[in-house]
């Protein structure tokens, strides 16, 4: 008789959703998903809202990286007013998205899967969090709350607050940067330079110990999509989009994101609140791809920066095509930390960021607008469309957890079908089911546009759906 | 991030779009208006697990926040513990004996804590906080004056309600 097994809640992610296996009559595993629970509906409820109120709302949807949905955002009300912002504000605005970039990735790594990385898949549950690591790696854990400060820092003293700051608008952003804030920042770049160059080298000397996790921690061939700058190097605020396949072939190439229609279409499925988009050209569901650190390096030739382009090299080093197993999410964001805080090195030394002329005024021009920008787990998308009076009525979000879920949910599958025998998980099987999803450190919060925590629940269910075994989280 | 260690620290948080759910913060621009060197406030959205830093760091601190009350009720004081909440499900919010918890594994220290609670009669969608509320937020004013010994003038809290 074929079985089913539940995880509920998934436990270290952001949001509310189950997973549920199938086992087959044999006691394999027939079938994994990812279902996403949760549900919110800001595309339904801004409209009516005046466009230039959007970057706020559209911030609330998360409280862990309002800023991206407030660049992608003011991105598409810049559009809505038909305005090149100027390039004090340009520079202001990479500079914040690569703080919540930093911070973003910190959390991941440090403190929701460095327990995995470093206690073991297989640690004792109830030791296998950050306050076991406290225990056995001080340093690594004080370290990952030093990175998450300064990322939050960097926004707090540019924005005025870390959370659902105000300070970016349509036209550009509120205030220049002063001399003290930019010599504050500029001053602890260097020690976090060091602490990620350290983490990299802790996690590339234990890789050894992950084998079989890298084979089986979604390692498949996908598409990948990223923006890129017209040089095709790695890009988080602006550019274009490319698109590569799993030999690092560019299957796309300066593609302009205002034509993402064209090129993205958005399935639905039962099972979940999360919509499930895909590759136009290629058709549902052939057409998937990832996002995100992992997606951002195989598609771009070099990040741009000196330090993450010789990580990049080893990275690279990795695979003859692109790097297929998303265990090395982590690796990718271990790099674009190091690379985000070279670039705001960088655009700090650039003396057009000083400028106060920071703000672009005008009321809108066009009756469409559309903001795209690399938020810490992928490509987001904010496209609205407003009347005569300048009133949202119609709003479309693509959020980057979203644009993974056909990945995740192939992932969970192939580790399932590694891990998990018979009608009963082990605790360590279970982990590693759950280890793949956080490997994509998705928001559901926002993906779903939703409210929430996240927390874990597996299902064990036969042929028939009867429920055989079921393990939860909170 | 240089600070002053050992000051006195006030951390307020709450949803300001979620009605009551923001007397945590109310309470925390009234202690912001107190002007007192040695006391540092957060006046935050939600709880981070990087706030361990700070409070490892403080001489005393305060954590205030709204719950949830279907009839008018009275603050709730709870002096907080390390190792009284070792529960980590996302760690993208926490909760203060978690942060407590936590800033006593990584820093080996961690100073008195004290969470107020303060009962919050609506917490749907709107920016305003009732009147019950902000009576309950001047009470919570005069406990944190007096945990922390202060001579600050009750008037003035009256007066900058919002």
């Amino acid at each position: 008789m074929s079985k089913t097994i539940t995880i509920d809640p998934v436990t270290r992610i952001e949001g509310h959703s189950k997973i549920t296996i199938t086992m087959a009559d044999d006691g394999s595993v027939s079938d994994a998903r990812f279902h996403v629970t949760q549900f919110r509906g800001f595309e339904k409820f801004t409209e009516g809202r005046p466009y230039y109120e959007m970057p706020a709302i559209t911030a609330r949807i998360c409280g862990i990286c309002p800023i991206s949905h407030l660049m992608a955002s003011a991105k598409a009300c810049d559009d809505l007013l038909a305005v090149r912002i100027p390039p004090a504000a340009y520079n202001l605005r990479r500079i914040l998205n690569l703080g919540q970039t930093i911070q973003s990735h910190a959390l991941s790594f440090f403190h929701l899967s460095a327990p995995d990385i470093l206690l073991g898949m297989d640690a004792d549950p109830a030791r296998r969090h950050v306050l076991g690591l406290a225990e056995a790696y001080p340093e690594i854990a004080r370290n990952g709350v030093w990175l998450r400060m300064f990322g939050q820092q960097i926004i707090e003293w540019l924005s005025g607050k870390r959370i659902h700051p105000a300070w970016v608008v349509p036209g550009g952003v509120g205030h220049p940067l002063s001399p003290d804030v930019r010599d504050k920042i500029l001053e602890m770049i260097p020690k976090g330079i060091e602490i990620t160059m350290g983490a990299l080298d802790l996690l590339k000397k234990s890789m050894d110990q992950f084998e079989a996790e890298i084979q089986t921690f979604a390692n498949f061939p996908s598409l990948f999509l990223g923006l890129v700058t017209p040089e095709g190097n790695l890009e988080h605020y602006d550019g274009t989009l490319r698109i590569v396949d799993e030999n690092r072939k560019v299957v796309g190439d300066q593609l302009d994101p205002k034509r993402y229609m064209d090129l993205i279409g958005e399935a639905v499925e039962p099972w979940s609140y999360l919509k499930t988009p895909y590759y136009k050209p290629m058709g549902y569901p052939d057409g998937f791809y990832r996002v995100g650190p992992l997606a951002r390096l195989n598609a771009c030739d070099q990040c741009g920066t000196a330090k993450a382009d010789e990580e990049l090299k080893h990275f690279r080093a990795l695979s003859e095509g692109a790097v297929l197993s998303s265990f090395h999410y982590h690796y990718a964001r271990l790099i674009e930390i190091l690379y985000g805080l070279e670039r705001v090195q960088q655009l700090l030394h650039d003396p057009e960021t000083m400028s106060t002329r920071v703000r672009a005024v005008a009321g809108p021009n066009q009756p469409e607008g559309i903001g795209v920008s690399e938020a810490p787990r992928g490509t987001l998308i904010h496209h609205y469309r407003i009347n005569d009076d300048g009133l949202i009525t119609w709003a479309n979000l693509i959020i980057a957890t979203g644009h993974n879920n056909m990945a995740m949910n192939r992932g969970i599958l192939q580790a399932a079908k590694e891990f998990v025998h018979g009608d009963r998980i082990t605790e360590g099987a279970l982990n590693r089911v759950e280890a793949v999803i956080r490997c994509y450190d998705p928001c559901l919060s926002c993906s779903t546009h939703a409210l929430g925590e996240m927390a874990l629940h597996v299902q064990v269910l036969d042929a028939k759906g009867n429920i055989l075994d079921e393990a939860r989280r909170s | 991030m240089k600070r002053e260690d050992h000051k006195k620290l006030l951390i307020g948080w709450g949803n300001e779009l979620r009605g009551d759910d923001a007397a945590g913060r109310l309470t925390a621009r009234h202690v912001a208006l107190w002007h007192t060197p040695d006391i540092e406030v957060m006046d935050i959205h939600q709880l981070t697990p990087e706030l361990s830093y700070w409070i490892a760091n403080s001489a005393h601190v305060i954590f205030v926040d709204a719950y949830p009350s279907l009839e008018p009720s009275t603050l709730r004081l709870s002096p907080i513990l390390p190792g009284s909440d070792t529960s980590v499900s996302s760690l993208h919010h926490v909760t203060p004996s978690f942060l407590v918890t936590m800033a006593h594994a990584l820093y080996g220290q961690c100073p008195p804590a004290l969470q107020i609670g303060i009962p919050a009669l609506r917490m749907d969608i709107c920016a305003e906080v009732s009147s019950f509320a902000q009576a309950s937020v001047i009470e919570a004013l005069d406990v944190i004056r007096e945990a922390w010994a202060l001579d600050t003038c009750r008037v003035s809290d009256d007066k900058n309600r919002r």
